[in-house]
């Protein structure tokens, strides 16, 4: 100090060693500070027990523990859906939350929620890279498997300001497909919905099964986030 | 959990010790920081930069050199940082090592701070120091963008103000070729016109240290002109190959000095993109030299994972068209059960907490509802609004269309955000809807608090408090540039009442070495801020503050702040203020007037030592120009006596990043002021969602002098109204309204 300024600054050594001795307080403010990205990893998480429980005791053949992972899924009582995002290393579970006006809110155990309108993505929250909004085609127009739409993703972008990515899409049929959710076979229609704007190009891919809708879905987020797919295990 | 024995619950904060000295108990306020006990912490920064790394970018963007601008190895290049950037670069060249930081502060301008140390200083010309240290500022402009046959042409000032032995101007030109090569061609004057130079425009001028601080404007492009150039190859997406012919004959550290034996001109060097932000480099340099860089990028803009972790919201509760609520009969004075109010303050309560917000007061009619709002916990006022208004339609009978959200700060109502709850019900899917939700919600002054407001009751007297770690690092000495200590700290305040509060911070030294420095004050003025070492020696434990602040809304448009007792480390005294700011208005005018005296270094209650006390004020005009930058002209009276005037400039981010400079000019002359001729620095605040992605209000600011002297001083009081209110702003919410839906 004196000639030479003094600038009372942490380094990074202490800030770590600092944080290891810890601190206490009453101020619910800053226990937040220590919720680090809890939104990721509640994601990255098993939303429910059954992973759990099927992890326990002796190993089972796959099928026995697809059958064992199913029947607790089951017996949560209502819808689940299988939620997989490969960027975030989440794989976890979704079950409804509430319904307004025609769309259908999912959420995790731990609050990250998946809001769709017959089963086409239209926001997420709590991924992180979330999509907040979309001008989405409807579920029978994919359906269809025919025609063209156009697409609007309203994002999360630089500076939290709303980045609106426009696209414009083709539907195609790809043909009949089996898929294999969780122990159980279904027959669907697959679709590819082939979408090109802002320079890229996305596909969102969909298993129509006449019962519930989509069977098996795979659909665009974000830039960050890339695709999230879902598979409808309980109906 | 060691040094924690209280009853109250308490839990284990990675993080509490980066907010414990910036942000003493305060977390969701800034904080002013432009005074020395006040300052802080860079590395921290650099420690989220890693932690935000991501992977490289394929492109070839620009990269730094030794002298942490976009360069070669130890040139200049002509391109710029993506806008926004920050970078801290730290690097070894032989003897001489630089430590700097730079920050594209507009698409074309960028400014730089740099550290710079020669080691052997002494090893042929006697000189007390074997060391020499150095601080210096830069200023580049990009002048053309890179096109399709033109290249990008930078224009630079090295070194343009302080001692200027580093001082350098150059032109260089950088043009990229198939995506992988770059080629850079340049002109230099000063420093880069030192080697093979040739004639240029008249005589450069000796460079005139004096006390340093001057801009040496008489230099610039004077002298002779030397070439400089070079080349870049992206061998692969992570390795970059480099070569370059230097134009800085390193006059005085390889010639007078003898640090180095300059035996070449050619510099040879490999780098590697470890991830997004960090890059190393390994150099041949002059012939006889091993250079090493590590470069940290950071982008202010854009956070880890781009959004903001947390849970989703709760829906919007929709009305039922049928509900018999719809009348008003619920709250009629007749009503069947009585008042219904304090139950749904209960339930909005509940709703609310799951948040971390709170309700200061709420005030229920048969349509509206005024909710004034606490929000301790989010970084984004929107969000926190956003979430306000889907708890009240969970709550309100459906007969009350109109959500009025006041965000109240230090017990003072911001701004009133008018939402109709129709709206929130329509928009709540809609493609678009932050978009369409700003067209039909009203900002206005947060008005009066309505007479029939019932008051949360819980809330005061609310006592908060926090004990935890509190490192301390000092630079710019030069027997020891980094000096630390660490320090535990107890932090607290109680709010009595709305708008009252006491608050206090004491800190007991653990262990450290800033008490071992000899640079005392040598100033010809009253120490009032140069006495830094005194106070460091003078005790281990202190009373950092103690003071009882009393926040207001006199009128409408106008907040108001009386502080009294113990301000700061180095003075005490009472801090009255006032700030005219329309809600949505881009000017905003205040006043100070404070008087002090100056606290003994003992950290205890007296003023013996030094027996000198001051009456100081200042007016001040705000203007936030767009763009997040952001005007501050101060002009008044100094800790010192002297009269004059500080100009600030900073870029905000909408995240909450903050990146400035400032400049104090007084009626003390250079000589008078001492070195580095008059008070500047540059300032940073960094959000801790930015870092870690998580919606909390937490931030760590910084303030870097190259040098403290007395004059140009101001005191540094807590919750100075600018900021305390800036959030809840017209200007603020909008630049963060994208996650009024998140």
């Amino acid at each position: 100090m004196g000639q030479g300024m003094a600038v009372k600054q942490a380094s990074l050594f202490l800030l770590l060693l600092a944080g290891l001795a810890g601190a206490c307080g009453n101020d619910p403010a800053e226990s937040l500070g220590s919720k680090l990205l809890d939104g990721v990893e509640g994601l990255a998480r098993p939303a429910t027990q059954a992973n759990d429980a099927a992890a326990a005791g002796p190993q089972p053949t796959p099928a026995a523990a697809a059958a064992q992972l199913r029947v607790s899924l089951a017996s949560v009582g209502v819808p689940v859906v299988q939620v997989k995002i490969a960027t975030l290393g989440a794989d976890t579970y979704i079950t409804p939350r509430d319904t307004n006006s025609g769309t259908e809110t999912w959420t995790t155990a731990d609050g990250s929620i998946f809001t769709f309108r017959e089963g086409v993505l239209i926001s997420t929250r709590g991924a992180v890279a979330d999509l907040m909004s979309a001008a989405a085609p409807s579920a029978r127009q994919i359906s269809s498997a025919s025609g063209n739409h156009k697409r609007s993703y309203f994002l999360l972008g630089d500076e939290d300001r709303t980045l609106r990515v426009d696209m414009a899409c083709t539907l195609q049929l790809i043909g009949s497909e089996t898929v294999e959710i969780i122990g159980r076979t279904h027959g669907t229609r697959h679709i590819r919905e082939n979408c090109e704007g802002a320079g890229r190009t996305i596909q969102n891919e969909y298993w129509v099964d006449g019962l519930v809708g989509f069977r098996k879905s795979k659909q665009w987020v974000s830039y960050r986030l890339g695709y999230a797919e879902f598979f409808r295990v309980i109906d | 959990m060691p040094f924690c024995n209280s009853a109250v619950d308490s839990t284990l904060h990675l993080w509490e010790t980066a907010c414990a000295l910036p942000c003493d108990l305060d977390t969701g306020r800034k904080q002013q920081s432009k005074d020395p006990p006040m300052t802080r912490r860079l590395s921290s920064i650099l420690l989220m930069g890693l932690l935000a790394a991501g992977p490289a970018g394929a492109e070839m963007a620009p990269s730094l050199n030794f002298g942490g601008v976009v360069g070669l190895i130890d040139m200049p290049s002509g391109e710029a940082q993506p806008d926004g950037r920050l970078s801290i670069s730290f690097s070894i060249m032989g003897p001489v090592n630089r430590t700097t930081l730079s920050f594209q502060i507009s698409p074309r301008l960028s400014g730089s701070f740099r550290y710079t140390g020669v080691r052997k200083w002494n090893d042929v010309v006697p000189n007390p120091f074997e060391t020499y240290y150095d601080r210096s500022f830069d200023l580049r402009y990009l002048v053309l963008r890179e096109q399709r046959y033109l290249p990008s042409v930078t224009v630079g000032l090295q070194d343009f103000i302080g001692t200027g032995l580093s001082s350098a101007e150059y032109i260089a030109a950088t043009k990229t070729f198939g995506g992988r090569v770059k080629v850079t061609a340049g002109l230099g004057w000063g420093r880069l016109g030192s080697y093979s130079g040739f004639g240029g425009f008249g005589t450069r001028p000796p460079v005139d240290i004096g006390v340093g601080g001057k801009v040496n404007a008489g230099q610039w492009f004077k002298g002779d002109i030397a070439p400089f150039g070079g080349i870049e190859w992206q061998a692969t997406e992570k390795l970059t190959l480099k070569a370059e012919y230097s134009s800085d004959a390193y006059t005085l550290e390889a010639g007078q000095r003898q640090t180095f034996e300059r035996r070449s001109p050619f510099n040879f060097g490999v780098e590697y993109q470890v991830n997004r932000s960090l890059r190393l480099g390994a150099y041949s340099v002059y012939g006889s030299e091993v250079g090493l860089a590590m470069h940290v990028v950071l982008n202010p803009k854009r956070r880890r994972f781009d959004g903001i972790a947390g849970p989703g919201p709760a829906s919007v509760k929709l009305r039922s068209p049928a509900a018999n609520g719809w009348s008003d009969a619920w709250i009629r004075a007749d009503a069947p059960g009585g008042d219904p109010r304090p139950a749904l303050q209960t339930r909005l309560a509940k709703r609310l907490a799951v948040d971390g917000m709170s309700i200061e007061s709420l005030s229920i009619s048969a349509t509206t509802v005024q909710l004034r709002l606490r929000n301790p916990s989010i970084d984004n006022g929107p969000q926190a609004i956003g979430r306000a208004a889907r708890a009240l339609s969970h709550v309100m009978p459906p007969s009350v269309e109109v959500f009025e959200i006041v965000p109240v700060v230090n017990g003072m109502g911001i701004s009133r955000v008018t939402i109709r709850r129709s709206d929130i019900e329509a928009l709540e899917h809609a493609p678009g809807q932050d978009i369409l939700l700003r067209q039909r919600v009203t900002i206005t002054d947060a008005g009066p608090l309505p007479a029939d407001s019932q008051p949360n009751v819980d809330l005061y007297p609310k006592l908060q408090w926090k004990l935890g770690i509190a490192p301390a690092l000092s630079y710019f000495d030069p027997s020891s540039p980094v000096r630390a200590d660490l320090n535990l700290r107890l932090s607290g305040q109680y709010e009595l009442r709305p708008g009252l509060i006491v608050s206090g911070a004491a800190t007991q030294k653990l262990f450290g070495n800033r008490d071992q420095s000899t640079r005392v004050s040598n100033s010809s003025q009253p120490p009032v801020r140069s006495d830094g070492v005194r106070y460091a020696q003078a005790t281990d434990t202190a009373l950092d503050r103690l003071t009882l602040a009393w926040y207001a809304r006199p009128a409408e448009n106008v907040y108001s702040r009386v502080t009294f007792g113990y301000l700061e480390r180095m003075h005490a005294g009472v801090s009255a203020e006032v700030l005219w700011k329309p809600v949505d208005s881009q000017l905003a005018l205040g006043a100070e007037v404070n008087y002090s005296r100056q606290r003994d270094p003992n950290g205890g209650f007296g003023f013996g030592y030094y027996d000198y006390g001051v009456a100081t004020g200042h007016l001040s005009a705000y203007y936030a120009f767009g763009g997040g930058y952001l005007g501050q002209l101060d002009v008044g009276r100094y800790l010192a006596g002297d009269v004059g005037a500080t100009l600030s400039m900073d870029r905000e981010f909408a995240n909450g990043w903050k990146v400035g400079a400032f400049a104090t000019l007084t009626s003390l002359s250079a000589a008078e002021f001492g070195e580095g001729s008059f008070d500047k620095g540059i300032r940073i605040t960094v959000p801790l969602n930015w870092a870690f992605g998580s919606p909390n209000r937490t931030k760590l600011s910084t303030t870097i002098r190259p040098i403290t002297r007395d004059g140009g001083a101001r005191l540094s009081v807590g919750g100075r109204l600018y900021d305390t209110i800036r959030d809840y702003h017209s200007g603020t919410l909008d630049s963060q309204w994208g996650r009024v839906w998140r």
